[in-house]
């Protein structure tokens, strides 16, 4: 409880601090900031201590890191986010921002279901509010639509969860519903790539690092039971297979930067789902190598995908104040114009994606070494499955780099597409530097991941203390070597600097192959860059193109749109919904508005209930 | 002995999935007749036993379908003037991925179902690959146009029949007159179709005359 | 320091010089199918010396990532380099799961080098940066399902035990080492850009993938992405002939004769198969590449079910 409570009683008087001054914004602005950021702040600082005491740490802590670490960079990017976005209205903003971390704070401590389930809604409706709160944006209200129906349906399931018994079976199906929707399983995930590109780029941020992680939190708190890990595992291992590779395959064919980083999350939440399956699968299997790499890799590539994915969107942040627009072929070159966004947004991207040297590999890796240990197992159902899992989670990372080169070749290389982007500048320091902060961050959890697999593994599985020290030893490895290609690239850079100026260096505009002036026109899209492989998946994605062919000798216009609308709502959820309005249609012809026939059913009513009661009598 | 029939093995396991990735129908017919040419090699090898119906189901198999048939196919392909398979009702990498998913359950049903007791060694790879080719083939048939690439289906299930035939052959001397029977057929039904296809086909401009069309505009008369 | 790493180190010190030796001899094999006399094997050391002491041109168009990349690119495929082991010299950076990083290494290479060509802003490069990320995401799988494959066959996660299979044993398992052999020499092909994935022949197409992505490189930014592409070449061929040879079967020079032997004879077949095929189109390649992916799974099967694994 100590964790929780001085930090959340610093938030909740923030949000009645800006509350209180919703009229004077400056005012609010900075209560509701303040005491947010004290209280993230005193958060960490807490679960430092806890660290460093050598106490048992608890999952929730796990889940708790993330949503202090990024409350408190989002607050410090919100300020300067809101200036122009919404700054008359920040008092409401930040009432409903202290709110929203607040209750995720709960929902990461409390113990007794029924606070944990006012803590989820709280979290659901303050975060609701938030997603509604740029105006600008067209689509705010179809997103705030959709989203409250997602937390609505979510919390639903989860009463029926908490308040009725339930074999196990049905436990897990309800949290896998319930909590789901909160994470974004394939068909689950319709909210999403709708809320965060509407929500102000901070509470994106917050929401797709910290906020969707927790439904993994709710489903490993509440409904498993240790004799059932083989269905767990089962179920998480091919809900991953199946999300990861269709999340980022979506995220490929998106034009709109945060829908990618959206869809990317989706994706992220899938190779999540592969690290659970892969541990419960290890445990039941009695493999503790793959258990404790699966456990392991789940919790960095949770961390991981906090800190990049929270970066990222506070990046794209930066980008729409710049470039006041997310559409990411109309944007370009904004490298040049704002480098310190472009290069953080660079740098946590190629994170993201796991490439070494950076600390998003070392998620990956452990994620890689437990699959790899599936395959060392005696069953043909666990070898058939690890190697499946290897290579979709190869093809994913493939397709995830191909996923981030678009969206910064289109967002941050080349010439500008547009004037709005030609005359982006970049945002004020102190808004870059919480995307700085997460990135270096990272960095140190590559460093601290070694000891901390050491003394975190055994602690929470007891009997892996072999596989932690090797574990530990090949994270060591991992890190030596990050580090060395790192300060070799670094010297190799220097050195080119000394030959480059030995030999002189020109600027010239780019080769293009005998077109005396290229302009952006001529140049790459997003949307073509991606082309090919949305091409090549068109048996899922189903893009609506809309071409006109260059006609004539001097074509005057052609055009190609790609445009990819969400799978799950146009294959699944419409039919569900048409289908439901059919039938509430159909119901609606005993609205005939006549009183006798009121009467009439009244009367059959009553008649029924009292056959009802006369038979149960018997 | 075992190395090379092994190798033997697993190259018609390559040749199905070659098959199912390749557009070209000449790469097909190349493929086929290899497969023709290992059927004739394999019952001399996978047996450790000899007797009279080796070289004879051998030298049929060598003869029939890693020459005659595939002599037949590339004529039909010649006289039809056809090259390629341009749109495959199922694209290619996914025609990939399906001969993997197809590979796999025959593994699958071979393990649940045991091999025959007095089948030859190897059988354990042999029938999955035989079941393979047999499904290879029926997907061909399913999932290409060209009346061609169908008669090269059909081949590959056959092949498929034969294999299964060597891989069981000590104790199912009926089983290979019963294929060879169904060779001959097989004979009748393609040169059926390709006559047919051609003579369907070729209604209006007879094939020979193509290459006389010089300065014609390319109007869809011509490009049937 | 034991012998074995001062053995190693001494390969990879000689694998580091001998690369740009590698396209000169796919080169002369082409020119010698053709009936030419061809560029002399050594003319990639030529260029390269002139290229280093030429002036730099940089893009104006690009935001600082055309000048970094070369540098990541090359230190990243030298240290990848160094994890692939000699003969049967194991790497001396050796540890559990580094297969993983080796190839991520690469990943990260490729990567820089699609930043880069889309930081030029040309029209072409994006369209070679386009076609690699999807190339290579279907070659990601497939090198992931022979990793498999290794891992299954040697027990092991490190390059250098998976590579160097102990004894005779993987003459045993004759055919899906075949298999997987295969398939990596399709790896090969694609990672690299050769026929028929990509030719490497042609300048300034609208065919080819790496060579566009470079067009914007000159002077010693383009030397170290030359060097950098013959190594690549030079460690998929290293990948393949470690895998070939049977440790412990001969001297330990002639394991070593045999292993650069091996690469060189690599790059001959490489051109023997440019010399005898054309390109493929476009569409063609991504079936090739999951046919790739597809027989390392054929080989684990194969292997299982000789081995008597299942049963």
């Amino acid at each position: 409880m100590n964790i929780l409570f001085f930090p959340a009683v610093l938030m909740i008087s923030g949000a009645c601090g800006a509350w209180l001054f919703r009229k004077y914004p400056r005012t609010a602005t900075a209560l509701g900031a303040g005491l947010l950021c004290g209280g993230s702040a005193s958060g960490l600082a807490l679960l430092a201590m806890q660290y460093i005491r050598h106490e048992r740490l608890v999952a929730g802590d796990l889940f708790l890191l993330p949503v202090l670490l990024l409350s408190l960079a989002a607050a410090i990017h919100s300020i300067g986010y809101l200036d122009g976005h919404g700054s008359e209205r920040s008092g409401s903003y930040w009432t409903l921002f202290n709110l929203t971390t607040a209750a995720m704070l709960g929902v990461t401590q409390l113990e007794s279901p029924l606070a944990f389930l006012l803590a989820w809604e709280l979290m659901g409706a303050a975060s609701f509010g938030l997603v509604i709160f740029d105006r600008h944006n067209r689509n705010f209200a179809k997103a705030g639509w959709i989203y409250m129906i997602a937390c609505h349906a979510g919390a639903a399931l989860l009463i029926l969860l908490f308040f009725f018994p339930h074999t196990p079976g049905w436990l897990f199906l309800l949290a896998l519903l319930g909590f789901g929707l909160k994470i974004g399983f394939p068909l689950l995930h319709v909210w999403l790539p709708e809320a965060h590109p509407a929500a102000p780029a901070p509470v994106s941020a917050l929401m797709s690092g910290a906020m969707i992680e927790l439904g993994f939190f709710g489903i490993l708190a509440f409904a498993i039971v240790p004799e059932k890990i083989a269905l767990y595992g089962w179920v998480f291992a091919i809900l991953g297979v199946i999300t990861a590779p269709a999340g980022i395959i979506f995220a490929l064919a998106q034009s709109n930067l945060k829908k990618l980083l959206a869809y990317s999350s989706i994706e992220n939440m899938g190779i999540l789902s592969c690290a659970l399956g892969l541990g419960f699968l290890g445990a039941f299997y009695q493999l503790p190598m793959m258990m404790a790499a699966g456990f392991a890799g789940a919790a960095a590539h949770l961390l991981n995908h906090a800190f990049f994915k929270g970066a990222l969107f506070l990046g794209a942040g930066s980008v729409y104040k710049a470039a006041g627009t997310l559409d990411m072929d109309e944007m370009g070159g904004l490298l040049a114009r704002m480098p310190r966004t472009g290069a953080y947004f660079i740098l946590n991207s190629l994170s993201l994606c796991g490439l070494p040297p950076f600390s998003g590999f070392a998620g990956e890796f452990l994620i890689y070494c437990a699959a790899f240990a599936g395959l060392f197992s005696d069953s043909v159902c666990l070898i058939v499955l690890s190697t499946v899992i290897l290579v979709i989670l190869a093809l994913t990372g493939g397709l995830a780099a191909a996923a981030f080169a678009k969206a910064i070749g289109a967002v941050f290389c080349g010439e500008p597409r547009s004037d709005k982007a030609a005359n982006a500048h970049d945002v004020p320091l102190f808004m870059n530097i919480p995307i700085l902060v997460l990135f270096l961050l990272s960095c140190v959890l590559l460093f601290v991941l070694p000891e901390a697999i050491e003394k975190i593994i055994p602690q929470i599985m007891p009997g892996c203390e072999d596989e932690a020290v090797i574990l530990a030893g090949r994270m060591a490895a991992v890190s030596m070597i990050s580090f060395t290609a790192t300060v070799l690239a670094v010297l190799t850079l220097v050195f080119r600097t000394l030959i480059v100026k030995r030999n002189g260096e020109r600027i010239s505009p780019t080769w293009d192959c005998g077109f005396s002036k290229p302009t952006a026109k001529m140049e790459y899209t997003g949307t073509s860059f991606s082309a090919n492989l949305a091409d090549f998946f068109a048996a899922l994605l189903h893009p609506e193109r809309k071409i006109e062919q260059p006609q004539g000798i001097f074509p005057a216009k052609a055009e190609l749109q790609d445009e990819t609308e969400d799978g799950g709502i146009r294959f699944f959820w419409r039919y569900i919904f048409t289908g439901f309005n059919r039938l509430a249609d159909k119901i609606h012809a005993l609205q005939s508005g006549s009183l006798h026939f009121y009467l009439l059913v009244i009367v059959i009513a009553l008649l029924g209930m009292l056959l009802n009661a006369v038979l149960r009598g018997n | 002995m075992t190395q090379f029939n092994e190798l033997l093995l697993a190259l018609f396991f390559v040749s199905c999935l070659m098959m199912a990735v390749s557009c070209r129908l000449l790469h097909c017919i190349r493929l086929v007749a290899m497969q023709g040419i290992l059927l004739g090699i394999l019952p001399l090898t996978i047996s450790g036993t000899f007797s009279l119906e080796h070289p004879v189901m051998s030298a049929v198999n060598f003869l029939l379908k890693g020459i005659a048939l595939p002599a037949l196919l590339y004529m039909a392909m010649k006289k039809a003037d056809v090259k390629r398979e341009l749109e495959p009702v199922v694209g290619y990498s996914f025609s990939a991925a399906i001969i993997l998913i197809l590979t796999l359950f025959s593994f699958y049903i071979t393990n649940k179902m045991g091999t025959p007791v007095h089948s030859a060694p190897l059988a354990n790879i042999a029938i999955p690959a035989s079941f393979t080719m047999v499904m290879t083939g029926l997907f061909i048939i399913i999932a290409r146009k060209k009346a061609l690439t169908q008669v090269i289906g059909f081949l590959v299930f056959e092949n498929g029949i034969t294999l299964f035939g060597a891989a069981a052959m000590r104790e199912h001397p009926v089983i290979v007159e019963l294929g060879i029977l169904l060779d001959v057929l097989v004979l009748v039904f393609i040169m059926g179709i390709t006559v047919f296809q051609i003579s369907r086909a070729f209604s209006h401009v007879d094939a020979d005359r193509l290459n006389q069309l010089d300065d014609l505009p390319d109007n869809g008369e011509v490009r049937s | 320091m034991n012998i074995n790493t001062l053995t190693h180190l001494c390969c990879f010190v000689a694998a580091l010089f001998l690369a740009p030796l590698l396209p000169g001899i796919i080169n002369k094999v082409k020119a010698f199918f053709a009936g030419r006399q061809g560029p002399k094997v050594t003319q990639l050391y030529k260029d390269l010396g002139k290229l280093i002491r030429k002036e730099c041109v940089i893009s104006s168009t690009s935001g600082g990532i055309l000048k970094l990349a070369p540098s990541v690119i090359l230190v990243f495929t030298v240290l990848s380099a160094m994890l692939l082991p000699a003969g049967f010299f194991m790497s001396p950076l050796k540890f559990e799961g580094d297969a993983l990083l080796f190839f991520y290494l690469l990943g990260t290479c490729r990567i820089a080098m699609v930043l880069a060509a889309l930081d030029t802003g040309s029209s072409f490069e994006g369209m070679g940066a386009s076609r690699e990320v999807f190339f290579s995401a279907l070659a990601e799988a497939a090198v992931f399902a022979v990793l498999a494959f290794l891992a299954l066959f040697s027990g092991k996660l490190s390059l250098s035990h998976m590579l160097c299979i102990s004894g005779v044993d993987s003459w045993m398992d004759f055919t899906p080492v075949m298999l997987v052999i295969f398939s990596l020499f399709l790896i090969l092909l694609a990672e690299n850009c050769r026929v028929p994935f990509d030719d490497p022949e042609t300048h300034l197409e609208l065919t080819m993938i790496h060579e566009a992505m470079i067009l914007d490189y000159a002077g010693p930014d383009l030397a170290a992405i030359l060097y950098s592409s013959s190594l690549k070449l030079w460690i998929f061929a290293g990948l393949i002939t470690s895998l070939l040879i049977p440790p412990g079967v001969f001297p330990v020079w002639g394991e070593i004769l045999l292993s650069f032997g091996g690469i060189f004879l690599c790059a001959v077949i490489v051109g023997i198969v440019e010399s005898s095929m054309a390109r493929y189109r476009f569409l063609k390649v991504p079936p090739l590449l999951t046919a790739a992916l597809v027989l390392p799974v054929i080989a684990i099967l194969f292997y299982f079910f000789f081995q008597g694994g299942v049963q």
